[in-house]
């Protein structure tokens, strides 16, 4: 097949998403629709619950806007995992009903990789260290022999739960990210907070209850937001920066949601100049969640010879990136 | 006290077997649940019918898993029907 059309579905957390992706790694329609919790973090059970119910509208609109029909569709890939278990399984179960109706393969995708592969796909970049920063994950990932290799990740909460549990401890209305950016910027005050990094990992907990503590102290909101960030963001550019001087890349990538931070880019733009790299972010439509990101590394892998039996597309909750065989990449 | 089993049966008219058979291929999966769980989960065609049965433990595990099988059977329904 010269040129496939591949329909990416992504659920793993609170978004659920489809895209449409031709197999020239043009993006036809990328939609989606996030399930917000009226109060708190994502409970599985709600998110779920909200997928289901919008699965169907969310693929009617991702089929018009790419101007294709379902049965232009030659393959159906998702996001099998790592994610949140009753999330991951609505999903999985929308993917097969399709692929088994459509008469089309399937394929499961690891979110991880697909958030690298998205990024590698529109920065054009050859072989990046990427530091994946969002609400579920924190990691440092690297190719190598044949896989994607974890250098180094949070030991507890991801980062960007860091910032929103902050968030709703402090009183800052959801998103929290974006405005403790905006506060941030308006600190003055370094408040010394707890800096951790083991080895190569990381550990935000202890950072995020001390910086709720210091709230509760009646510090000044603005230092406290900005503290925050600063020694989360330099443990963070310390732990990609010792993984780009230990595998000698020349491209380092931010991606995932809270790629979105300004301050977090800038700091990653010097350290990435400081060692010689190239820095690259992909369009913030393509850093978070999305069905596009799945239906393109499902070509990847679908045309570098993967293939899926419906037996084998149970979700994968712990599925880690370094346990995929990367077969679309040279070893 | 013993708490008594619960049985549910459910059943989804479909517009054609097609359809059905889809649905219950797509369920499959799914009905591979860990050796802990306090139910069974069986899913059966009967022509353009699909019928779902769980048995559980309890009512509280029939109501768990009856509610996850139910979203994943009208997710897969609706995936597949206009």
């Amino acid at each position: 097949m010269v040129n496939m059309l591949c329909l990416g579905i992504e659920g793993t957390a609170h978004t659920f998403g489809v895209g449409i992706v031709k197999s020239d790694g043009k993006i036809l329609s990328n939609f989606s629709k996030t399930y917000v919790p009226e109060k708190g973090g994502i409970h599985p059970r709600d998110a779920s619950q909200f997928h289901a119910a919008n699965a169907r509208a969310v693929l009617d609109e991702a089929l018009t806007q790419a101007n294709v029909e379902l049965k232009d569709i030659d393959l159906v890939a998702f996001s099998q995992g790592p994610g949140l278990g009753p999330v991951l399984r609505t999903a999985s179960t929308a993917a097969r009903a399709l692929a088994i109706s459509l008469d089309v393969p399937i394929i499961g995708v690891n979110h991880c990789i697909a958030h690298i592969e998205i990024g590698r796909l529109t920065e054009n970049t050859k072989d990046p260290v990427t530091l994946y920063v969002s609400g579920g994950n924190t990691q440092v990932i690297a190719f190598d022999t044949g896989k994607y290799r974890v250098f180094g990740e949070t030991l507890d909460i991801p980062i960007g739960n860091c910032l929103d549990v902050f968030a709703r401890e402090a009183g800052i209305p959801h998103p929290g990210g974006p405005k403790i950016e905006r506060l941030a910027k308006e600190g003055k005050k370094y408040i010394p907070l707890p800096y951790v990094v083991k080895g190569m990992d990381l550990s935000f907990s202890g950072l995020m209850t001390e910086a709720v503590r210091m709230t509760r102290l009646k510090k000044d909101l603005r230092d406290v937001a900005f503290s925050l960030q600063e020694t989360a963001f330099a443990a963070l550019v310390e732990v990609t920066e010792r993984a780009l001087a230990h595998t000698e890349k020349k491209e380092v990538m931010l991606t995932g949601g809270v790629a979105a931070n300004t301050r977090l880019r800038e700091m990653l733009q010097v350290m990435a100049k400081g060692q010689g790299a190239k820095f690259f972010v992909p369009p913030m439509e393509l850093c978070g969640d999305q069905g596009a990101m799945i239906g393109w590394t499902g070509i990847l892998a679908y045309k570098s010879g993967s293939k899926q039996k419906m037996d084998e597309t149970q979700a994968r909750q712990r599925w880690r990136t370094d346990e995929v065989e990367v077969t679309w990449r040279e070893k | 006290m013993k708490a008594e089993r619960a049985v549910a049966k459910v059943e989804f008219d479909f517009k054609n077997q097609r359809g059905a058979e889809a649905v219950l291929r797509s369920l499959v999966p799914e009905k591979t649940l860990p050796k802990t769980s306090k139910c069974t989960v069986d899913i059966t065609r009967r022509k353009n019918v699909l019928c779902l049965q769980v048995d559980a433990e309890d009512t509280a595990a029939l109501r768990a898993a009856l509610n996850s099988f139910l979203r994943w059977t009208i997710v897969a329904k609706e995936m597949i029907e206009r």
